[in-house]
């Protein structure tokens, strides 16, 4: 029987195990007295070690507890075999000041015992004399050998290598080779096994007195547990970890799916992560939500790290150009102002249990993005470009409705304010219309955009660098319509301006550089730089967005559009992120890595309103508007991974801390003259905004090892926060995870298919952060008109405050296994976790008996909001041959978003938040939040005989209901890829299933169905019946709960042959062809159930007539050495 | 080495994150935010101090605009009903769909201020504001007088509390609460010194306070002291600039009426203390707009008068009326003829004050009977203080004290606004309800004690 020791503070502590491991390392040095027969470094610390004196008396005790002591007062490691009965012999021994060797051979003499140095002279080991001199009979042989990976060549380390039919095994070292030494003569299996490749079995001959040499090689499968995740504590293996990471490879999906930023990469790719879309123009944000909202007012924006530097994060709600109503625009996520071709790997940690060290503001979740690092050699060079267009696919809703025919005009239909005047329209017929799907007044057309990216990397063995450069262009698919360009030149006689035929533009340019210089050997430094500019022009289309172009007709309507589309809005953003990371290792046992960081974002806006050349009659005078903003983040992160007890525990202390700081300006004037672009006078609005925030917090995690097969990491951080008044205290965020690799677990024996199975389990708090001056009472000074002169020097109380406000805290408990089967061909990855939110914080309104002068709400921690779900990957390879390989993965994720609590006095309080004039977003206990409620319509009473039913006329309940959540309940993701002719021909899908959100069909409020329906018509539109007679109709508007199948992309890419390629001084090189959005299925009314155009809002989900998400095709060349 | 280690890195990442993490108060607060450090000291009480006065100045005026609504002083002539017209006529429930908190939170919100202004004072006055602190208890006592007369009995008195958080109370009856407002007269008159302007605020305010309360002699008692000092007016100014009576919906939302709802009185005679003018409207009503205009006369800095011996004149008529003299008729008609008491008109040529003639105002006779002797009293006081607040609690104390029935003082029948568009019923209400918010927010409130006069 194979014995394993388990090595645990400095003392054996166990146990009986069928494979030797710890002790399994070859140790040929067998030292019967304990001395040294080397003089290197490390010899001549356990030298001193081992010289150190100790003084020891114990009387008729173990041996156990003997070799207990003498670690413990030499700080040694000591082991032994637990299990042997030597370790029960009792003993005495008293000795005053004398070195440990000497303790030590005092301690075992007469035991036919002996002690050696494991080869690292890290480990004194205690063994039976014959036991190990049998190690070293010379009448057998040895085996040495490296483990390398099969696609790289690289090393690999910490490889498991067993003898079969003997019980010897070891370990790969740091260069991946091994030894094993003393193995009879004869023939075996040489089984060398690893966490993330593929197990290989070698036959090998013994000679005696020889040594067999072996190259082993490795290939990896597809087990994620072998990757290493980066966290503010620094790297792990993702299988120590006890939280379901996910990681993504952000080449592999761009080498085959058409993604164009990070938000397309997320997007069903990890289960417990979903995705909201503002729209389909250029630049349009989305709203990310891993595993559910839980904040009911702070923001529920996952924080986001990059190269170990905190980003922007937060949906920029910053609109200088809305100031004064001169009209918006909406910006691109922050989270897609980074070079997704500058980006090596994502992990995402998805939420407070797997986020608690990164402190009291993580609790929505943390992306960590990691950029390209150069490897040492010759220079290598990505170069790649995609060309296409998109469109909006289908027709939309005919939900208007033409009324009979027009007298005495251009012949045509009558709307509906037309109706009542008999002398403009003979009522003779109705017909369903949309002017969206008639040519003439469309103002969707094709949209374009191409791309290009350029990476190039390497450098030598001490400097290295990456280079990554990208630009992109997109023009949108809003045109200005037939019609309207007619209007145009008939009424102004004037071409149309080039920027008014396709307003919506979006350009982006980065470039990303990161390296990494290596001092010396034991100081490492990273440097990474990160520019991004964009320019993102749009005209705006109206509140309603293309509703208002959904119920044109020919009258006035069309004369309002003609002026929305002289609305000319335009950002530009300046993003710069830099970074200097160090890692220091001149002392082994304290190793130190520090990271400071910078992020700043400029933003500029410009409205106006007309551009250029004034063409409505109406306006008297053109607006301007224009607004900067800067926002700086500095992140700074330092911690040491302190090795202890032969790296069975890693404990990391460390300090981490952002600073935020933003301001704001805003100005327009609404005399602006025409054909003045830049007006230096004439203001009549200045508004100007700051706000700073700081976190600082220190952690500390140690992390054990239990015999390489059970992890745990208990972690402790406290977080010191910026908050003004009342005390700040420290905020507490404890955690602790478990990973139990069951299949390496010694003593247990599983069936040969399960190539891996693991338990774990992770509990943790993470918290959100209030505003920094939430809990201050506030005062201002009022000058404006009406105050009497007298008083004009005053001071207002402005907020009450509360000082006892505090950050959100969220909790979440999860467990879960990981299965890899037939060699990891089959991989399930399955995960519960339930996460609480306590104390989210609540602008409550305060009752109006204790108003002051400004606003009447008070920050109070009133709310528990649970959110409980499941997550389930599926991985599978079908097919894995030379010529043919096919696979994918399926993943299912359902998440019960509650309310379970606003305060103690619950009856008390339920908040109200009507966002929109349609529909009520509430939170109430016991529902979803910000749950949609409406009165719904039962019944309608034509009071006045019109034959139509106007809004007055259709009877609403008395009491609001809840129609439905507004995020998803559940999702169902699929990608599968298959490769033919050896991997020359790959093709990929993927998309999913979206369950359970309630929509709330704006648009199709706007439409004329169902309140003007022609009553007595028997051509009413079958949607406008099928509105008719839907039970969630409401006084408000038309909420559905949607369910929606898309396949959001599908490639087929083409390995241009090696031969063509090589005439291009390259090594591969691939052409295919892209397409997005390939496919939608719903039941939806609107137009896309997946757009919300209310995506700064926590509350709301409603699509107002936000365009559509464009379906794209694109062709992209890729080419690279 | 390990254990030198954590010796010195640990405290050292401690001092270094408590560096990074201190927050410089100075820096981090928003734009247009005073800093607290610049408020909590003498320089910030006295600016409270006017931070109040300037509160009530802006406040004051829609609180006025409500109370005329409520009673005969104005009539709604918007052709959209507004929310006060809608409360009079019950068409809305006035606790929930729409607000009525405009003025009930406004008068809150001096209240609050005021106690904030004035612990402000006590801390870094050391006794040298003491007449400021005086009028502060004052304002603060006024609002709550008139939230007293306005809202219906059940008032609560939640407190900002002083570099705390804040306090919700239960609602106090309308004696509860008028018997709190007598006490904090009685502050504001302690803290009066030799002020005689602030005493002589206090004064008036107590002496209505008691009216309120049917304690008639000791309103004398202190009445006497105010009208042996001689004229007195207390003017709450206010810009005219986006004033509440200077405003285009102002001019055209509201119109002095003519025997609003039957009971009321005609504000349209031709009489000095109540100005109006015709005002031509085509686009907001079918209704023809005589708008108030008593403060748009008095040029570019008008002021409501909150105190003044004229009022206290009126209330010593009533209360020689109820000591059972005559005394009454000539303090009435002293008023009118004396040529002391104006209405604050500059340049009016109308009123040829104490002559008495044809444009002035002429004695008054006695009438026969004694239900008219009060009649006659509460219409000089409704000319006299008209449009300042008054009339609603005149209206409430004529039910409440002199036991009319609420259907002959408050205006009944029908109320038309904008012509046909809108045309309905006065309803029962003699006061307003307490906004729904209140018992929304307010664990400790539960509604109205009482809606009664």
């Amino acid at each position: 029987m194979n014995r394993t020791v388990l090595v645990w503070g400095g003392v054996a502590l166990c146990c009986i195990s069928p494979s030797v491991k710890l002790l399994s390392q070859a140790y040929p040095t067998v030292i019967q007295d304990i001395s040294l027969k080397s003089d290197s470094p490390g010899q001549n610390k356990q030298k001193e070690k081992l010289a150190k004196r100790i003084s020891i008396s114990v009387q008729d005790s173990t041996l156990k507890y003997v070799l207990y002591e003498i670690a413990r007062l030499g700080n040694l490691k000591v082991v032994y075999d637990n299990t042997d009965s030597f370790v029960r012999k009792r003993i005495s021994i008293s000795v005053d000041s004398i070195p440990i060797q000497d303790v030590l051979k005092t301690a075992l003499k007469g035991l036919d015992l002996e002690a050696s140095l494991t080869p690292d002279n890290a480990t004194v080991i205690v063994s039976r004399r014959d036991t190990v001199r049998s190690e070293v009979n010379q009448t057998k042989g040895n085996i040495t050998g490296t483990v390398i990976d099969s696609a790289t060549g690289s090393p690999v380390v910490g490889a498991t290598i067993a003898l079969s039919g003997i019980n010897k095994v070891t370990v790969s070292g740091k260069d991946g080779k091994f030894s094993i030494a003393g193995i009879p003569i004869g023939s075996y299996r040489l089984i060398v096994r690893l966490l993330g490749y593929k197990t290989q079995q070698y036959p090998v001959s013994v000679e005696a007195n020889k040594s067999a040499t072996v190259t082993v090689k490795l290939a990896t499968t597809a087990t994620a547990l072998a990757e290493v995740v980066t966290t503010v504590t620094g790297q792990q293996r993702k299988l120590e970890i006890g939280n379901s990471i996910a990681s993504i490879n952000v080449d592999s999906i761009i080498g085959i799916a058409p993604v164009s930023n990070l938000t397309d990469i997320l997007e069903n790719r990890v289960p417990g992560l979903t995705v909201q879309r503002a729209g389909g123009r250029p630049g349009d944000p989305a709203r990310i939500r891993l595993r559910g909202s839980s904040s009911i007012n702070n923001s529920n924006d996952v924080i986001i790290v990059v190269d170990g530097v905190r980003v922007e994060s937060e949906l920029n709600r910053f609109s200088a150009a809305s100031q004064g109503g001169v009209g918006s625009i909406m910006s691109a996520s922050p989270i897609d102002q980074i070079d997704i071709n500058s980006i090596e790997k994502i992990d995402i940690f998805k939420g407070p249990s797997a986020a608690a060290m990164y402190g009291s503001d993580a609790a929505n979740g943390v992306i960590v993005i990691t950029t390209k690092r150069g490897k040492a050699g010759p220079s290598k060079w990505t170069f790649s470009t995609d060309q296409g267009l998109s469109y909006i696919p289908g027709e939309f809703p005919e939900g208007t409705f033409r009324f009979g025919t027009l007298m005495g005009m251009i012949p045509g239909r009558c709307n509906v304010t037309e109706v009542g005047a008999a002398v403009l329209c003979d009522l003779d017929s109705v017909i369903s219309y949309q002017a969206l799907n008639d040519p003439y007044f469309n103002i969707l057309g094709k949209g374009r955009g191409q791309q290009y990216s350029a990476t190039v990397s390497g450098g030598s063995s001490n400097a290295r660098f990456s280079i990554t450069g990208s630009q992109s262009y997109d023009i949108g698919v809003v045109k200005l319509s037939h019609y309207l360009s007619d209007r145009f030149v008939a009424m102004y006689g004037k071409d149309i301006p080039s920027w008014m035929e396709r307003p919506d533009r979006y350009k982006t340019m980065s470039l990303s550089n990161v390296f990494s210089l290596d001092v010396n050997k034991s100081l490492a430094v990273d440097i990474t730089t990160k520019l991004y500019k964009s320019t993102q022009k749009r005209t705006s289309l109206g509140n309603g967005g293309i509703a208002h172009f959904m119920t044109q007709f020919h009258s006035d309507t069309l004369t309002a559009s003609t002026d929305r589309f002289n609305e000319s809005s335009a950002r530009n953003s300046d993003k710069f992120t830099t970074s200097i990371s160090g890692r220091w290792t001149r002392l082994e046992w304290l190793p130190i890595q520090a990271t400071i960081g910078l992020d700043r974002t400029e933003d500029t806006d410009k409205t106006y309103l007309p551009r250029g050349i004034r063409i409505s009659t109406t306006d008297s005078a053109g607006k301007y508007a224009i607004g900067r903003a800067h926002r700086n983040s500095i992140t700074y992160t330092a911690n040491s991974a302190i090795p202890l007890f032969s790296n069975r525990i890693i404990t990391t202390v460390g300090i981490n801390g952002t600073s935020n700081t933003s301001q704001g300006f805003n100005a327009r004037t609404t005399s602006l003259p025409p054909g003045v672009d830049e007006p230096t006078t004439g203001f009549q609005d200045f508004s100007r905004s700051e706000d700073s925030r700081s976190i600082n917090g220190w952690f500390l995690e140690p992390r054990l090892n239990f015999n390489s097969s059970l992890f745990a990491s208990p972690g402790f951080r406290l977080d010191q926060n910026g908050l003004q008044g009342g005390k700040a205290g420290l905020m507490r965020l404890p955690k602790l995870n478990l990973s139990w690799l069951v299949s390496e677990q010694d003593g247990i024996a599983l069936p040969e298919v399960i190539t891996l199975l693991r338990l774990r389990m992770a509990a943790g708090s993470a918290g959100v952060q209030p505003g920094i001056q939430d809990r201050l009472r506030l005062y201002r000074s009022d000058t404006t008109a009406g105050v009497p002169s007298q008083y004009l020097s005053n001071f207002m109380l402005t907020t009450i405050g509360n000082s006892k406000l505090k950050p959100e805290r969220s909790t979440e408990y999860e467990w879960g296994g990981d299965l890899d089967l037939f060699d990891g061909r089959l991989g399930i990855e399955f995960t519960q976790y339930n996460k609480v939110r306590r104390d989210a914080i609540v602008n409550i309104p305060i009752a109006p008996s204790l108003s002051i002068s400004g606003s009447a709400s008070v920050f109070t921690n009133i709310g528990v909001i649970k959110n409980y779900g499941n997550e389930i990957s599926v991985r599978g390879s079908v097919i894995e041959t030379e010529a043919i390989t096919f696979g994918g993965t399926l993943g299912f994720y359902n998440n019960l978003n509650k309310v379970t609590k606003l305060s103690t006095n619950s009856n008390k309080f339920s908040l109200n938040q009507s966002t929109t004039s349609r529909t009520v977003s509430r939170v109430v206990a016991g529902y979803p939040l910000w749950g949609v409620w409406a009165r719904p319509i039962v019944g309608y009473n034509d009071a006045d005989n019109s034959g139509s039913i106007s809004t007055e006329e259709v009877i609403l309940g008395d009491s609001t209901v809840y129609l439905g959540q507004p995020e998803p309940k559940g999702t169902i993701n699929i990608s599968s890829y298959l490769t033919v002719l050896s991997g020359r021909v790959s093709l990929s899908i993927d998309g999913g299933f979206t369950y359970g959100m309630s929509q709330t069909a704006q648009v199709m409020s706007n439409l004329n169905s169902p309140f003007n329906t022609y009553a007595n018509s028997e051509q009413a539109s079958p949607l406008s019946q099928a509105i008719a007679a839907s039970m969630n109709r409401t006084g408000y508007g038309v909420v559905q709960q949607v369910d929606t199948w898309r396949i959001n992309s599908m490639s087929v890419r083409y390995m241009i042959p090696q031969n063509i390629v090589s005439k291009l001084n390259s090594r591969s090189a691939s052409v295919s062809l892209q397409g997005s959005n390939v496919l939608m299925k719903s039941k939806y009314m609107g137009l896309d159930p997946n757009v919300n155009s209310r995506i700064y809002d926590n509350s709301q989900v409603a699509d107002e007539g936000a365009i559509p998400l464009p379906r794209s095709w694109s062709i992209r060349f890729t080419i690279g050495n | 080495m390990n254990r030198s280690y954590f010796k010195i890195v640990f405290p050292g990442l401690f001092v270094l994150t408590g560096m990074l993490g201190c927050s410089d108060l100075d820096q981090d607060l928003p734009a247009g935010v005073e800093n607290p450090k610049v408020v909590d000291s003498e320089f910030g009480a006295v600016s409270l101090y006017r931070g109040v006065m300037a509160m009530f100045s802006r406040r004051y005026p829609s609180y006025v605009v409500s109370t005329g609504l409520f009673t005969d002083e104005l009539h709604d002539a918007g052709q959209v009903l507004s929310q006060y017209a809608g409360l009079i006529v019950n068409s809305v429930d006035g606790r929930g769909e729409v607000s009525n908190e405009g003025s009930y939170s406004s008068l809150h919100a001096v209240r609050n201020s005021a106690d904030q202004a004035i612990a402000m004072l006590h801390r870094h006055g050391q006794g040298r504001y003491d007449h400021l602190i005086s009028e502060l208890y004052s304002v603060k006592a006024f609002s709550m007088l008139y939230l007293s007369e306005l809202y219906c009995s059940g008032i609560p008195l939640s407190t900002v509390d002083f570099e705390e958080d804040y306090t919700y109370t239960r609602g106090y009856t309308t004696v509860e609460l008028l018997n709190i407002i007598d006490h904090i007269f009685d502050s504001a008159i302690s803290f009066s010194g030799d002020s005689l302007r602030y005493n002589i605020l206090a004064s008036i305010g107590k002496a209505r306070t008691k009216m309120n309360l049917g304690l008639y002699t000791d309103a004398e008692a202190i009445l006497e002291n105010v009208v042996a000092s001689g004229t007195y007016s207390y003017n709450l100014p206010y810009s005219s600039v986006g004033s509440s009576f200077s405003s285009h919906s102002f001019l055209n939302m509201y119109t002095v009426p003519r025997n609003e709802g039957i009971n009321g009185l005609d504000f349209r005679v031709a009489d000095p203390r109540v100005r109006y003018m015709f005002v031509e409207v085509s686009t907001r009503s079918g209704d023809s707009v005589f708008s108030a205009i008593k403060y748009q006369l008095q040029g570019n800095n008008p002021s409501i008068v909150i105190a003044s011996t004229v009022e206290a004149w009126l209330m010593m008529a009533e209360l020689t009326l109820a000591s059972g003299t005559d005394e009454w008729i000539d303090i009435l008609n002293n008023l009118r003829t004396d040529g002391t008491y104006t209405v604050n008109i500059a340049g009016d040529t109308l009123w040829n004050r104490g002559l008495g003639g044809i444009d002035g105002l002429k004695p008054l006779s006695k009438p026969t009977d004694h239900s008219l002797f009060v009649d006659l009293i509460f219409k000089e006081r409704a000319f006299w203080l008209y449009l300042t607040g008054h009339r609603q609690g005149d209206l409430r104390r004529l039910i409440r004290q002199y036991e009319r029935d609420p259907n002959s003082v408050y205006p009944t029948g029908f109320y038309g606004v904008g012509g046909a568009t809108f045309y309905s019923r006065y309803g029962d209400r003699i006061v307003m309800p307490v906004p729904i918010q209140e018992e929304d927010q307010n664990p400790l409130y539960s509604g109205c004690i009482s809606e009664g006069a």
